[in-house]
């Protein structure tokens, strides 16, 4: 869709949107000191700027800017049907960080959200203040910290994940999983691994990255992350989610993917891993297709309960090979399927 | 196309020349134009701005207007006692002030011009807050009607400080002095626009009017039902998203007349197979 790439494009967060109650923060003080060079700017709300109904999420990504609001209500959620539960009852998701900067052309938000620019709530405290009462009602809770954004990308702007760490080690009831495809492992070896935290990483075969991840590390890098982090005893889940339909040599390529996977990481010392074929709220779709120029948004897909994803045949075919691949080295009761 | 508004002729008469534009109208409006730019003068005030916006870009194709931009252009009080008269500033907010209603330009390039912050006013004679840095009294009006017809990356409000309006004396400007304080900016404007247009038309969406038309008269010529020109639409759009170019081969199909419903159903098919392939 970009055909140019000058050098006149804004650089990334050139420009700061900040709520005017959000300034006081000092997560906002520490990322305004960041980018010094950025231009900032006060508003009322976030959704000013975010829920603006006549942008164009794609352009955006071009030169996203940052919004720095806080979060008034809404700190987690009940996690959705389309989302892996790990089989957890009391399974919630929390988004302290909205949007993403990586590009992949299947992602949700870019049919969730009206905007590509990101938005950082910065009352972090407010956030564990709620999730700790939610701990308290129900004693064991699973949280996920990154569905509605990679965090670990924005560690470079912001140490959001020693914020997270050091509340799940204080808080034994919460199970805290992040989800990521970013290669930043060093980061962990500055910290020693936690029953209660968990990372996942989601893998893609090399031509399912190269073609509709863009911006995303390959998939040497996110094994060499989880294989480096699993020698350190983190506890890994791997995500093969969503399974893309690449056409008729599908097969041959999820097969040299798998083969590749179980040569480079020990599965033994895998946590869990879940398996999904690709699937979207239509609506979300709908609104994809408004912009997007992806082949994988132009699929015709089916759908049911306002569910769109692949015919039951591709379903079934794709889940039952990658499935079946996978019991052969793994135990296939920590197999999840979507 | 470019879509310009001012409120004074004035503040348009360097443009004018700068961009060789002939007028084209004079009632309700006064319009200027070239083949690539339409600018309109819409006389002071928010309802002006409003009317002429909608009015110039009223002729703007909503659903392939990529590659237009509208531009709120002109000159503007300072409420900020470091701003000196002169200055040009790109606006990265705008307050209407009497509704609060605010809006943003998604400023995607870096352009060789300061920012800051304007809101718009409907009376200067009246008393009124300071909020923000400058102060017009057109461009919160303009840029919501613009915001109808464009996407936030295609509004923009360029502004030149032209009296240092904190001092409340509202002194009355003279036609020399605006033409001169737009001559001094009228370069960076030109860069601005350039950029901008040149930005702009490397975004190019995939389905665009030319593939619009293209199903139309597919369409027409198969007989095809409403769910089935959808459906081929999606699958133009996938072909053309897998392989980088329109599917010529659907030329074909335009010459062929199906006698019936089955028939067309079966070509239909045949044309989503191949597409999809």
């Amino acid at each position: 869709m970009i055909k140019s790439n000058k050098n006149y494009i804004a650089r990334k967060f050139s420009h700061i949107y900040v709520e005017k109650r959000a300034f006081d923060y000092p997560i906002t003080q520490y990322i305004l000191n960041k980018f010094s060079k950025s231009k900032v700017v006060a508003i009322e709300n976030y959704n000013e700027i975010f829920s603006r109904k006549n942008q164009n999420p794609y352009v955006q990504k071009l030169s996203p800017s940052l919004i720095l609001a806080e979060k008034k209500e809404g700190f987690f959620y009940k996690g959705s049907r389309l989302c892996h539960n790990f089989q957890e009852e009391n399974f919630y998701y929390t988004n302290f960080i909205l949007n993403c900067i990586f590009e992949c052309d299947y992602c949700y938000l870019k049919g969730m959200n009206l905007s590509s620019h990101i938005v950082f709530f910065v009352n972090l405290e407010d956030y564990f203040e709620k999730i700790n009462i939610l701990i308290s009602e129900k004693n064991k809770v699973y949280l996920s910290i990154s569905y509605d954004s990679d965090i670990l990308v924005f560690e470079g702007i912001y140490p959001f994940f020693n914020k997270w760490y050091n509340f799940a080690k204080k808080n034994q009831g919460v199970t805290i999983e992040i989800r990521t495809k970013s290669a930043n492992w060093k980061k962990f070896t500055n910290y020693d691994p936690i029953s209660n935290l968990e990372l996942s990483w989601s893998i893609s075969p090399e031509e399912v990255i190269n073609k509709f991840e863009k911006k995303t590390p390959n998939l040497e890098a996110r094994l060499t992350a989880t294989s480096n982090l699993l020698k350190k005893n983190w506890k890994i889940n791997l995500a093969l989610d969503p399974l893309i339909y690449t056409g008729k040599t599908w097969r041959n390529t999820y097969y040299e993917f798998l083969k590749y996977l179980v040569s480079r990481i020990n599965l033994e010392l895998i946590n869990s891993i879940t398996v999904g074929v690709f699937r979207i709220p239509v609506n979300y779709l709908r609104r994809m297709k408004r912009f997007s120029d992806s082949s994988v948004v132009f699929f015709p897909y089916e759908t049911i309960e306002n569910v769109a994803s692949y015919p039951e045949d591709i379903k079934e075919e794709m889940l039952n090979f990658v499935v079946s691949f996978l019991e052969e080295y793994f135990d296939s009761e920590k197999i999840y399927v979507i | 196309m470019i879509y310009i508004l001012t409120a004074l002729r004035p503040e348009a008469d360097g443009l004018i020349k700068q961009y060789q534009l002939k007028k084209v109208k004079d009632k309700p409006f006064e319009v200027f134009s070239s083949e690539k730019m339409k600018l309109v003068v819409s006389g002071v005030g928010k309802i002006n701005a409003a009317a002429a916006t909608s009015y110039i870009l009223s002729d703007s194709d909503i659903n392939y207007n990529h590659e237009d931009f509208f531009l709120n252009f002109g000159i503007c009080g300072t409420l900020k006692k470091e701003l000196t008269v002169g200055e040009m500033f790109l606006c990265n907010k705008v307050l209407d002030y009497e509704t609060k209603e605010c809006f943003f330009s998604d400023i995607l390039l870096e352009y060789d011009l300061e920012e800051e912050t304007i809101q718009s006013i409907d009376h200067l004679h009246q008393k009124f807050d300071f909020l923000e840095a400058l102060v017009d009294m057109e461009a919160s009006s303009a840029f919501k009607i613009s915001s109808k017809f464009l996407n936030t990356h295609q509004i923009y409000v360029v502004k030149i400080v032209s009296d240092l309006a904190y001092k409340k004396n509202n002194e009355k400007l003279s036609k020399q002095f605006v033409l001169e304080i737009v001559d001094k900016n009228i370069n960076k404007v030109v860069d601005f626009i350039d950029k901008t247009v040149l930005f702009l038309k490397s975004y190019q969406m995939l389905f665009q009017k030319r593939d619009s038309e293209f199903i139309e008269m597919l369409s027409i010529s198969l007989n095809l039902t409403f769910s089935q020109k959808e459906q081929l639409k999606n699958a133009y759009c996938f072909y053309k998203a897998n392989k980088g170019c329109e599917p010529s081969f659907l030329e074909e199909f335009l010459i062929i007349k199906p006698k019936n419903s089955k028939e067309r159903n079966a070509i239909f098919d045949q044309i989503k197979q191949k597409l999809y392939s």
